[in-house]
């Protein structure tokens, strides 16, 4: 269970969220699209800490912060119970696939070494990289690092996946693979906010889609309603315009 | 004119016997450096307040003098330096009594520290700092993922300069001798004075210096594919 209260975060003057409230419950899918430079990035940065929110609380579960001044011991319990999928990936590039899902087990959960293996291979399996376990970041492609990077999430069981455009660092053949990977992750009861660009994944994969711009959220909705028959004006206009079929052919 | 082998025959034993000199002036400061280097290079990249100010003047100091002068200034500049801080300006300590091997360690620790510190900030610059936020988000500690995740990916881009530096600084402790250390280099060049027998004397201590650096530089190419291998980076 994530619960975000009047989130505030300003970067010099421009302000990036105005008063953010959203819930995502136990098991529930929650898509975020938006315009770009909406801070919809921000907003996940903040839920785990990567960046210090100015105001506003977060609670993930049991633990709940106030983002004015949070203590270091409740950042690392918030980022216990949260896991993230980078854009870029972020494999360690020392490591190898496998050890790059046991780390987290054995040095933050410290796990005997077996027992992380047999978890780190399990996830691996789930996403379809068990074969990959000994290469390292650097020899495999973008859409299988992704992958790695969603099993190196998963290992930690998270309460809740933060995925941040996880596929738009990637060309459209390695994007549908990873986005097959995260459905499958989702059909297995896993709670996610997902941030991304790829409106017909978010349509058939999400429980409920937030619409946000200018920091501030628009409307938010099931899918039918968000994509097919938005309520606000706003959400209309972006709608009709990157539906493809609505699309002018001048020539 | 010939080449008076019998010469090299009599000192090569004596010249040997100062090898570990030649090697402790080498190893004990490029190890030290690589330690004070690297923290030097945190106060860089962190920009510490007035730290980071006084350690670029540190660094321009001893990346734009000749180790040589430097050597002679801490040679004589020392006695004079304590004399004036612990002894009221009286005439205590002298250069004799302090010997040229202190002097020598302090010029070369310090001037290998600031070198280290240079090749350590550009391989800290190399690493892709995203790694860190991914070891936030599974709960590492920022200190772990630096040790974990961040150094040995920069020692990996490091060790070429570094282990350049060290095959420079061996073969740099051959200015110790103007200031009386007994390195090789000096023992050679005392016992060749009785005889003029330069060229021998020279001639042998640089084959000492090219036997050591190829050494050295097959035992360093050596750790630097092995530390790539543990990186996955193929070697041919």
């Amino acid at each position: 269970m994530l619960n975000v209260e009047h989130l505030k975060k300003t970067f010099g003057e421009l302000e990036i969220l105005k008063d953010i409230s959203m819930h995502v419950s136990d098991g529930e899918i929650v898509t975020i699209i938006g315009p770009s430079g909406t801070g919809k990035t921000t907003l996940l940065r903040c839920i785990n800490f990567l960046e210090r929110a100015d105001g506003g609380t977060v609670t993930i579960d049991d633990v709940t912060v106030d983002c004015k001044s949070p203590a270091s011991k409740d950042i690392l319990r918030i980022c216990r119970r949260s896991g993230m999928v980078f854009q870029t990936f972020n494999l360690f590039r020392n490591k190898t696939v496998l050890e790059n899902v046991t780390e987290g087990l054995t040095v933050v959960k410290r796990l005997p070494k077996h027992e992380a293996v047999c978890i780190a291979r399990e996830k691996l399996e789930t996403v379809g990289m068990l074969d990959h376990a000994d290469h390292y970041p650097s020899q495999i492609s973008g859409g299988q690092q992704q992958r790695v990077a969603i099993a190196r999430a998963i290992a930690m069981e998270p309460s809740i996946l933060l995925l941040d455009e996880p596929t738009s660092a990637l060309d459209p053949e390695l994007s549908k693979e990873v986005l097959t990977t995260i459905k499958k992750v989702a059909e297995q009861g896993a709670t996610m906010l997902i941030v991304t660009h790829e409106i017909a994944f978010a349509q058939s994969i999400s429980d409920r889609i937030i619409f946000m711009e200018n920091g501030l959220i628009v409307e938010e909705g099931p899918p039918e309603q968000v994509i097919s028959n938005p309520k606000e004006q706003r959400t209309r206009q972006f709608m009709r315009r990157i539906r493809p079929e609505d699309y002018e052919y001048i020539i | 004119m010939t080449f008076n082998i019998q010469f090299v025959r009599n000192t090569l034993p004596g010249v040997l016997a100062a090898l570990p000199i030649t090697l402790y002036l080498t190893f004990v400061p490029v190890l030290a450096g690589a330690v004070i280097g690297f923290f030097l290079a945190l106060i860089r990249i962190r920009r510490i307040p007035v730290l980071s100010q006084l350690l670029s003047v540190y660094l321009s100091f001893f990346r734009s003098i000749p180790n040589l002068v430097i050597l002679f200034v801490a040679y004589y500049g020392l006695p004079k330096l304590i004399n004036v801080l612990f002894y009221g300006g009286v005439r205590t300590v002298t250069s004799k009594s302090i010997g040229s091997l202190a002097p020598c360690m302090l010029v070369l620790i310090l001037h290998s520290s600031a070198f280290i510190c240079e090749i350590v900030r550009g391989a800290l610059a190399s690493v892709d700092m995203r790694q860190l936020e991914a070891a936030h988000a599974i709960g590492m500690s920022k200190a772990s993922a630096y040790l974990r995740i961040i150094i040995p990916q920069a020692i990996i881009v490091a060790l070429p300069n570094y282990f350049n530096f060290v095959l420079g600084a061996f073969m740099g402790t051959s200015v110790v001798f103007l200031i009386g250390v007994q390195d090789i280099m000096s023992v050679a060049k005392i016992a060749a004075e009785d005889g003029y027998t330069f060229v021998e004397a020279y001639v042998m201590v640089g084959a000492i210096y090219v036997i050591f650096s190829t050494a050295f530089s097959l035992l360093f190419g050596w750790i630097e594919r092995m530390a790539k291998r543990r990186m996955g980076i193929i070697v041919s």
